[in-house]
């Protein structure tokens, strides 16, 4: 791989201006990425302690999410408009603002599920919820695993993290069915399972989304486009 | 032989080598060229699609233009120069010593980086000159091709009520328009544009690019090129030159579709030239 040039790091030479702009997107998506990634944590953590307070935080906080995917986009559009980028630049410019739209709906999942977990507080817990949290652990780390492999550029991390997937979708699937159980069983269970199956579903959309932040990682450094979904 | 002589390694995404081109297309193979003792460029081999826009691109003094030159034997015509390879058009080798460089010259045209119409000659003049010298009317009539040829390079409008002013009489963009109206007014089959809009201003370049995209329904177009938008506006491929070291001569380093060369270039070296951070 050492040959591709898109891999290569770019000296700034004369493009000093270009650069600092690269750089500065870069740093702004990386700023996202842990806004976003706490987000999710938080309203997870929200909906496994029943605490209001810290989902209104998960839900209010959206809007500093909001404001920092539209900088990187104003500044996506202002770099492509002035500086005629081509090549790795280019490719740098469109997985950058694609990876940080990824991102701002991953947050968004993430509001819906501290909806649902202060919506839901005061409701009786069903019987089994440690696939639910089984499952929240195993997207969290997708998230942390690819954001890492983000910052430090790395494919083959971006590869394997994305094709562990696979495991978010057979936990969904078993836990939906868990709960139609339950709720089959008790009716009285029904609202708060309910709204933990929407849980799980925006879960495993997180995952999607991370796997489709790995195909623009991929894009932006090697130039390929492939489906990892 | 040719094909040894390629160093096939050297070049990325260069295609095979085609003995038997298609019909109006375009192989150069193993060509190096010299001023004197001064070796310019070696070993350049490429393939450029009939009826398509091939880009070369690279920094000043690569050779870009001293190949193009090679490919209507112009370059011979530089005391001392000289020149070694094979150029194959419709699959005839150009450099055969049965051809003659005059009916090569008349089959490949060639517009410049700076109009040059002859100054004191008429627009309606300058249109048909090639025509004239290479009597190449076949019985038309010379008004039909100059109509044809202005209308083809969009310039007639702008021209039809004046056509026995002097040429210099337009401003720049008109005269390279005429410059290629000359060229293809003789209906050569390969166009060569030597860096053909850096005298230019935006309107009368988006007007020449537009033109070139017009016509490779007839024609083959080889272009020589700065301007890093432009080849990624009119061409279907490029072709990388550059020199390793000060003093060396130019090679063509990777070759391949514009798409590809400028959206995921293979080499480095590529990449900091079409992304500017060298050349």
């Amino acid at each position: 791989m050492s040959e591709v040039a898109g891999e290569q790091p770019r000296p700034a030479g004369h493009r000093p201006v270009l650069q600092a702009e690269l750089d500065d997107i870069r740093s702004s998506v990386m700023e996202l990425t842990r806004q976003v990634e706490v987000a999710i944590e938080q309203a997870m953590w929200g909906l496994r302690e029943r605490n209001p307070d810290i989902c209104t935080a998960v839900i209010e906080g959206d809007i500093a999410i909001n404001d920092q995917h539209r900088k990187i986009r104003d500044k996506c559009f202002h770099v492509v408009l002035t500086q005629a980028p081509v090549a790795g630049d280019l490719r740098h410019i469109l997985g950058f603002e694609h990876m940080a739209s990824e991102l701002e709906r991953m947050a968004d999942h993430a509001v819906s599920i501290a909806r649902i977990a202060r919506s839901t507080t005061d409701l009786p817990d069903v019987p089994s919820s440690e696939p639910l949290a089984a499952m929240a652990e195993q997207v969290e780390r997708q998230v942390r695993d690819m954001l890492a492999a983000v910052e430090a550029r790395d494919t083959l991390t971006a590869r394997d993290v994305a094709r562990r997937d696979g495991v978010v979708d057979m936990q969904y699937r078993k836990i939906f069915a868990d709960y139609l159980d339950q709720v089959t069983a008790d009716g009285s269970l029904a609202a708060r399972a309910t709204g933990l199956v929407f849980v799980a579903h925006y879960l495993e959309r997180i995952a999607d989304r991370v796997t489709n932040i790995a195909e623009e990682l991929i894009f932006a450094e090697t130039g390929g486009l492939e489906d990892l979904g | 032989m040719v094909a040894e002589a390629m160093s096939a390694a050297a070049v990325v995404n260069q295609p095979e080598p085609q003995s038997d081109v298609q019909s109006g297309g375009l192989a150069v193979e193993g060509l190096s060229a010299w001023f004197g003792g001064h070796k310019v460029v070696e070993d350049v081999s490429f393939t450029a699609p009939p009826r398509r826009v091939t880009a070369l691109i690279g920094p000043s003094g690569c050779g870009k233009s001293t190949v193009i030159r090679c490919i209507n034997r112009m370059h011979e015509l530089v005391p001392g120069a000289r020149m070694q390879g094979r150029v194959l058009f419709d699959g005839s080798n150009i450099y055969d010593p049965a051809v003659d460089a005059g009916s090569v010259r008349s089959e490949i045209g060639m517009v410049f980086q700076r109009p040059n119409p002859f100054p004191t000659k008429s627009i309606f003049e300058n249109t048909v000159i090639g025509v004239r010298l290479a009597r190449t009317a076949g019985g038309r009539n010379l008004r039909d091709i100059a109509e044809q040829a202005l209308h083809r390079a969009h310039l007639w409008d702008e021209v039809k009520d004046r056509l026995n002013k002097p040429a210099v009489s337009l401003s720049g963009g008109q005269q390279q328009r005429l410059c290629i109206a000359r060229a293809i007014a003789v209906d050569p089959a390969l166009l060569l544009m030597d860096e053909p809009c850096s005298a230019l201003d935006p309107i009368a370049t988006f007007a020449i690019e537009e033109l070139i995209g017009e016509i490779t329904d007839q024609y083959t177009v080889v272009i020589v090129t700065h301007n890093m938008q432009q080849a990624t506006r009119v061409s279907h491929h490029t072709g990388f030159m550059t020199i390793e070291h000060a003093g060396e001569p130019g090679k063509l380093v990777e070759f391949g579709t514009t798409d590809q060369i400028f959206g995921a270039p293979k080499l480095p070296a590529t990449e900091a030239y079409v992304s500017g951070r060298v050349g």
